[in-house]
């Protein structure tokens, strides 16, 4: 899984990272970053679209680093 | 709604964000459509794998990002006055001295502090947490990138060098919708960063210092004739004011 965040662009990382492991809310992640908030869920969906087709491919090894 | 446009919020439901109306639109939607109930469960599953993959043992830097957030929050005045409890008159005869004998002052300490905690926000998330690489130089210092950026300061890497530092790495960077040069020098104690931007002639930029005890961190701004600038790094690496005087006595 790491591997796959480490492959996405650092503008998907950014808010992948603020959102999911920090836990930050969308309308904080807009402010930090000086972007909309539609851009932060749109960033997220790409985001997690492009993961999910990681995890599908590498399934049922993806907790694996 | 239809499916597009559950698929356009299904972020805020995630985030446990969505108004009730949102979301009561949004589960009974999912109720009757599989393929978006699908696709909101494989969400969850990627978020539960990073969540579980960044967390085994990565070091724990929510303290300072959080720390960093909690400064560039606006919160709304009545939010801040009226929360804590003081009878209603109290509270505005609070605003009332506060407007009239330090408003001024804290709404100019908070414009001046931007800069700094833009600046520690971007020293953590790209140097800390995000680990970036599209550095536009990395290496020795660069005189190319230098003489594009800052061609009347040919001595800028000089200038701006903290003592027994090496320059590191150098980019374009945008902090508050303003672009500056972002330098990170590597010193013996730790690694620092000097943000810089040229000051327009009558710029009186004048950031405060911002202090994090509890994660040693430091952020420091300055003006000179040329710059404005602000530097981060651990507490008591921050030479500011060393750059901005080195900065003057080279003109």
């Amino acid at each position: 899984m790491r591997a796959a965040f480490a492959r996405l662009s650092p503008e998907h990382q950014e808010v992948m990272h603020l959102a999911v492991v920090e836990g930050f809310e969308i309308r904080e992640i807009g402010e930090m970053l000086r972007i909309p908030t539609g851009t932060v869920m749109s960033r997220l969906s790409r985001a997690r679209a492009q993961l999910r087709a990681v995890l599908e491919a590498v399934r049922p090894s993806h907790k694996e680093k | 709604m239809n499916c597009e446009e559950i698929r356009t919020v299904i972020p805020r439901y995630m985030a446990g964000e969505s108004d009730a109306a949102e979301a009561v639109a949004m589960e009974e939607h999912l109720a009757s459509c599989r393929q978006c109930a699908a696709e909101l469960e494989a969400d969850q599953r990627v978020d539960a794998c990073l969540r579980e993959a960044m967390l085994e043992d990565e070091p724990d830097t929510s303290a300072v990002i959080r720390h960093v957030v909690a400064r560039m929050e606006h919160v709304p005045w009545w939010q801040r006055y009226f929360s804590v409890g003081m009878p209603r008159f109290a509270a505005v005869g609070a605003l009332v001295l506060l407007v009239f004998f330090v408003g001024r002052g804290v709404y100019v300490h908070q414009a001046e502090n931007n800069i700094a905690m833009a600046a520690a926000h971007d020293h953590y998330m790209d140097l800390v947490v995000l680990k970036r690489t599209d550095w536009a130089y990395s290496g020795a210092p660069s005189a190319a990138f230098v003489q594009t950026n800052f061609p009347e300061m040919p001595d800028l890497v000089h200038m701006i060098t903290p003592a027994g530092g090496s320059l590191e790495k150098v980019r374009l960077c945008s902090l508050k919708g303003t672009h500056y040069a972002h330098f990170v020098f590597q010193t013996p104690q730790g690694e620092v960063s000097v943000f810089l931007r040229r000051a327009p002639g009558e710029d009186t930029y004048k950031p405060g210092n911002v202090h994090d005890r509890s994660n040693g961190l430091e952020v420091a701004g300055f003006s000179s004739q040329s710059f404005v600038g602000a530097v981060v790094g651990q507490d008591g690496l921050v030479p500011a004011g060393e750059i901005a005087a080195q900065e003057s006595r080279a003109l």
